[in-house]
């Protein structure tokens, strides 16, 4: 409905997010985060009384917008971003379901695994410059996109399935 | 994507796997760039998707209020002692109640009743949660939560295994898991089984990640099984000393003060458990042994009841009709607890189960008069123990059960509160203070207290009188005896606890106490406590006794001075020592009032300087000589004039009668500072000399606007007390208008109108459009709302401290509404004002710089 509404973006919202989620390290659906944040700016307008500026108070409302699509992704990985990576990972021989699951628990890592990963992996700035950037050793940086990378070659473990035994005593 | 970050990265991967992590690397590279992309695609809108969009965004709002709702409420009715971790709030109480009464349609549709239990308003807001749809997982959790703080331990222990069975087989994400293995590690704390609470640790390394009161509570676990390295290691992260600790670990700290850095946090606070209670089993509390004893003179204690493990049993009854007469714990007046250090090579003095106790607490069973006649014992394999209030509660449980075996020796732990007899006057304000300081001796069972205390001539008079004697007259017979005492203890200086003899023949020991005032100058009045029949006072009753007194020190004035006001001219004063001003000034006013020094009370007419100063001559050392005002050629003990009526001579021989040595005390009444009141001609430099140089400043009416509530119903009182009228009631609505107004003319000017009100509506209740007519009548200017565009801060904190909760919490829709604001702009102003400045607006009243 906000896209038939609001099929330009008057706000200035795209740039925004396209900016969280680089400064984030983040792997979303921009459309979704978009949207989100345009019902967010719908919703929580009057209570907006001209303080803070507004370029402050349409990022705070993209923050949460992201956090809420971060949470949704969490909790029940699929719709927006499925969607989104269907017509880039299918050419690619690649399960969007399967991709998308896998962004949602990389978008929960600590940020400094994220921010490794995006800079040695995605963005490819050469691994020495980037362990210089960052004042980290080699390993260490190596360390740290390769809990990015690993979300990407396998399903995770099943982490509490041995629980039963313990909790039924 | 460089061949040498796939090598550095993954140097294992096989080439088809590289060559599938590359294809995953260029789609993941593709949704970046389409987020960079300024315009990038638009997905096809659809009219469904958006609806149910926004309809999903209004639920999660809903949700996180109801969670906000559940914590609050769930928070409120937790016992001290419960080891549930809620986290932290998701979101206020207000706030919460806001969104889901105004903004949304999936919540609850009523706000709690007034008296509402929060059992049902938790019950109305899960069923909310279900109704709005939320996920599975989500109501398991919440619901669990309640159980555990509604349900027994037992019960909760097992909601907890439910649920977590049912977060595994729904496939919920391990977040929840790990909240509800949080959960269950509590209740098997609060069922005092650390060991299979522990057990958890090694079952569950990863979900402790996830959850951080999992790990806290697995540290306890460890902790109390006294593996103290692995405690150690998982406390590590938790040194908040904010954070909740529940009480029986709290109370373990004290006891044992080498783990009170594993120990980190608060106190909580609030009552004992209201929740189902625990029977007095030793299994319900993880112990070895649970035994109540009683004394029997020389001979060893008897046993009363006893709960061993089959092993401990006879060795136990062995021990205990072995024991020497000095075994029993004779001393024992409250909890004594008693923890095995590691290092501790035997086993715990007084321990029936030898080297397998590792904790051990003794309560003592006491008599009517507060005297131990016996005790109970508990002694655990770990440190866990009950905490101190449960721990008594049992033992007032097994004073009951002997009371039904017609035992003799112990009573009920509640008995009845015994009767009181008052010689105030009915509506006498110094009914609260007695009220008060009986109310904080408990239930006097077996004793007397006698509350004596000066009349208005200064004769000694016994006041009041609780328990004693069935008869009045008979209370009456001691009246004498007791006064007798109160002269005795005005004459001798540095007393502070006398022995008496008994004031019958029933009685045989008995204290009387002093109240004194705040410097220890003036006995005000005695508290005389009697025991009725055999044993001597307890220690802690006397303790609480004279704790009673220093804390009602000032109310005993402020009673005392309402009273005073009363007899004079049967006009009550609204004297409210918490209110702004007064409580800001305090310190001031007992600096002044043993003085003698002339004061200038500087303020506008009908500020109130003149009740200032009967204040101060009530608290005064002549407060038994007169209070005279104007140039009266009385002799009095405290003169009050007014600058603007007296002339340059007058104030010269003022001035020369203080040189000579003048008795009275002297309060000037200014509407300037002293400096200013010199250069307008209205001061003369010869009496300014012998004035203190700090005068004391009453601001006006509407700079202490939280009395107002109060001054109206006073004033209103007054009329009606005067005028023999039925009470009128002012609605809340109405307190507000007459709140926010100007009041330039001060209280003379309220009294005026509140009399004309009361007299108008006379025993029926005024409303906002009544106090709004009179205000019409009278060609008043009338403010409907308070300015909001930069409000002063002092207003905004008047606001808040007039409209608090009893509780002491904050109302701010009530505030909103006696500023004639909507409550959205009282958050804005809050938060624009901040901290500072609210703590600025403090300095705003006070003493005036001289």
């Amino acid at each position: 409905m906000l896209a038939r509404i609001v099929p330009e973006d008057p706000l200035g919202l795209r740039p925004l997010v396209a900016a969280r989620l680089g400064e984030q390290a983040l792997l979303c659906d921009a459309e979704g985060v978009l949207l989100s944040a345009q019902a967010l700016c719908a919703l929580q307008a009057s209570t907006w009384r001209g303080e803070p500026e507004l370029a402050t108070w349409l990022e705070s409302q993209v923050a949460d917008a992201l956090l809420v699509a971060i949470g949704e992704e969490s909790a029940a990985p699929g719709g927006g971003l499925v969607e989104a990576l269907r017509c880039f990972a299918e050419p690619l021989a690649l399960d969007p379901c399967r991709l998308a699951a896998a962004c949602a628990r990389f978008n929960r890592l600590p940020f400094e695994q994220r921010e490794a990963f995006y800079a040695l992996v995605l963005d490819a700035d050469g691994a020495d410059q980037c362990a210089r950037a960052r004042g980290l050793s080699l390993s260490e940086l190596a360390r740290r996109a390769r809990a990015g990378l690993q979300l990407f070659r396998r399903a995770p473990a099943v982490a509490h399935g041995h629980l039963r035994t313990a909790s039924a005593s | 994507m460089g061949e040498d970050v796939l090598a550095l990265l993954l140097p294992e991967a096989s080439a088809e796997e590289r060559s599938e992590i590359r294809r995953v690397i260029t789609a993941l590279r593709l949704l970046r760039d389409d987020a960079r992309i300024r315009e990038a695609r638009r997905v096809e809108p659809s009219w469904w998707n958006a609806r149910r969009e926004l309809e999903q965004l209004e639920r999660q709002r809903c949700a996180r209020a109801i969670e906000g709702l559940l914590h609050a409420y769930l928070s409120a009715v937790r016992p001290p002692s419960s080891f549930l971790d809620l986290g932290p709030s998701p979101m206020e109480h207000g706030a919460a109640w806001r969104i889901l009464l105004c903004e949304s349609e999936f919540g609850p549709t009523r706000p709690p009743d007034p008296l509402e239990p929060p059992q049902a308003v938790i019950e109305r807001l899960l069923a909310a949660v279900r109704k709005s749809g939320a996920a599975p997982e989500w109501c398991d959790l919440w619901s669990a939560r309640a159980d555990h703080v509604l349900k027994a331990p037992a019960e909760a222990e097992q909601r907890w295994k439910n649920a977590l069975r049912s977060a595994r087989a729904g496939g919920a994400g391990p977040q929840w898991v790990a909240r509800c293995a949080a959960g269950l590690v509590a209740s098997r704390l609060e069922r005092f089984d650390p060991a299979r609470a522990f057990a958890l640790h090694s079952a569950a390394p990863e979900l402790m990640a996830l959850e951080p009161s999992l790990r806290r509570a697995l540290g306890w676990a460890a902790l109390l099984c006294g593996a103290v390295d692995v405690a150690r290691e998982l406390l590590e992260p938790f040194r908040d000393p904010r954070a909740r600790l529940p009480l029986p670990l709290a109370e373990l700290r004290s006891s044992y003060p080498e783990w009170s850095g594993l120990l980190t946090g608060t106190k909580p606070e609030g009552a004992p458990s209201s929740g189902p209670t625990i029977r007095a089993e030793r299994h319900n509390f993880g112990a070895l042994l649970l035994g109540a004893f009683v004394r029997q003179g020389g001979a060893p204690p008897r046993v009363l009841k006893l709960d061993a493990a089959p092993d401990l049993r006879a060795r136990a009854q062995r021990l205990v009709g072995s024991a020497p007469i000095h075994w029993a714990p004779w001393d024992l007046s409250c909890v004594r607890r008693l923890h095995r250090h590691a290092s501790e090579p035997g086993p715990l003095p007084a321990a029936l189960a030898g080297s397998r106790t590792v904790a051990l607490a003794q309560v003592p069973l006491l008599d009517a008069s507060g005297c131990s006649r016996g005790w109970l014992q508990l002694e655990s394999e770990h440190h866990l123990l009950p905490c101190s209030a449960q721990l008594e509660a049992e033992a007032r449980a097994c004073c009951r059960a002997l009371e039904h075996e017609n035992e003799g020796l112990v009573v009920v732990g509640a008995p009845t509160p015994a009767p009181v007899w008052s010689l105030y006057s009915p509506g006498d304000p110094r009914h609260e203070f007695v009220r008060r300081l009986f109310g904080a001796l408990g239930p006097l069972s077996g004793l007397r207290a006698l509350w004596v205390e000066p009349d208005e001539q200064g004769i000694e008079r016994v006041r009041a009188i609780r328990g004693g004697p069935a008869g009045e007259g008979e209370a009456r017979s001691q009246w004498a005896d007791a006064s007798r005492r109160f002269r005795e203890l005005r004459e001798n200086a540095g007393y502070d606890c006398l022995p008496t003899e008994p004031a019958n023949s029933s009685a045989k020991k008995g204290v009387v106490l002093p109240l004194a005032d705040a410097r220890g100058v003036r006995v005000l009045g005695v508290l005389a406590l009697e025991s009725e029949s055999r044993g001597i006072l307890p220690a802690l009753l006397i303790e609480a006794a004279r704790a009673a007194l220093r804390a009602l020190e000032p109310l005993w004035w402020f009673t005392g001075f309402r009273a005073a006001g009363l007899l004079r001219d049967g006009n009550d004063l609204a004297w409210e020592p918490e209110r702004r001003f007064l409580s800001t000034i305090e310190p001031a006013l007992r600096a002044t009032a043993d003085s003698r020094t002339p004061l200038l009370l500087v303020g506008a007419p009908g500020s109130g300087r003149r009740t200032l100063a009967r204040w101060l001559h009530f608290r005064g050392p002549a407060a038994g000589l007169a209070f005279v005002e104007g140039r009266d050629i009385r002799e009095a003990g405290t003169r009050v004039l007014d600058l603007d009526g007296i002339d340059r001579a007058t104030q010269l021989e003022l001035a020369l009668a203080l040189a000579q040595g003048s008795r009275e005390r002297l309060f000037l009444l200014g509407s300037a500072p002293a400096h200013v009141l010199r250069e307008r001609g209205l001061l003369e430099r010869e009496l300014e000399r012998h004035m203190d140089p700090l005068p004391l400043a009453v601001p006006p009416l509407c700079d202490r606007r939280d009395e107002i509530p109060a001054l109206v119903k006073v004033l209103a009182g007054n009329v009606a007390r005067r005028e023999s009228l039925a009470l009128a009631d002012f609605q809340d609505d109405a307190l507000a208008h007459l709140w926010r107004q100007s009041w330039r003319g001060g209280v003379p000017e309220l009294a005026s109108l509140v009399g004309q009100l009361a007299r108008a509506h006379s025993g029926r209740a005024i409303g906002p459009a009544d106090v709004c007519a009179a205000f019409r009548a009278r060609r008043l200017e009338f403010r409907e709302r308070l300015p909001s565009l930069r409000p002063r801060p002092l207003d905004l904190e008047l606001a808040l401290a007039t409209t608090r909760h009893d509780v002491g919490s904050e109302n701010r829709a009530r505030a909103a509404r006696y500023l004639g604001w909507d409550p959205g702009t009282l958050e804005n102003r809050l938060r624009e004002i901040g901290p500072q400045e609210a703590g600025r607006s403090a300095g705003d009243m006070g003493p005036v710089p001289a």
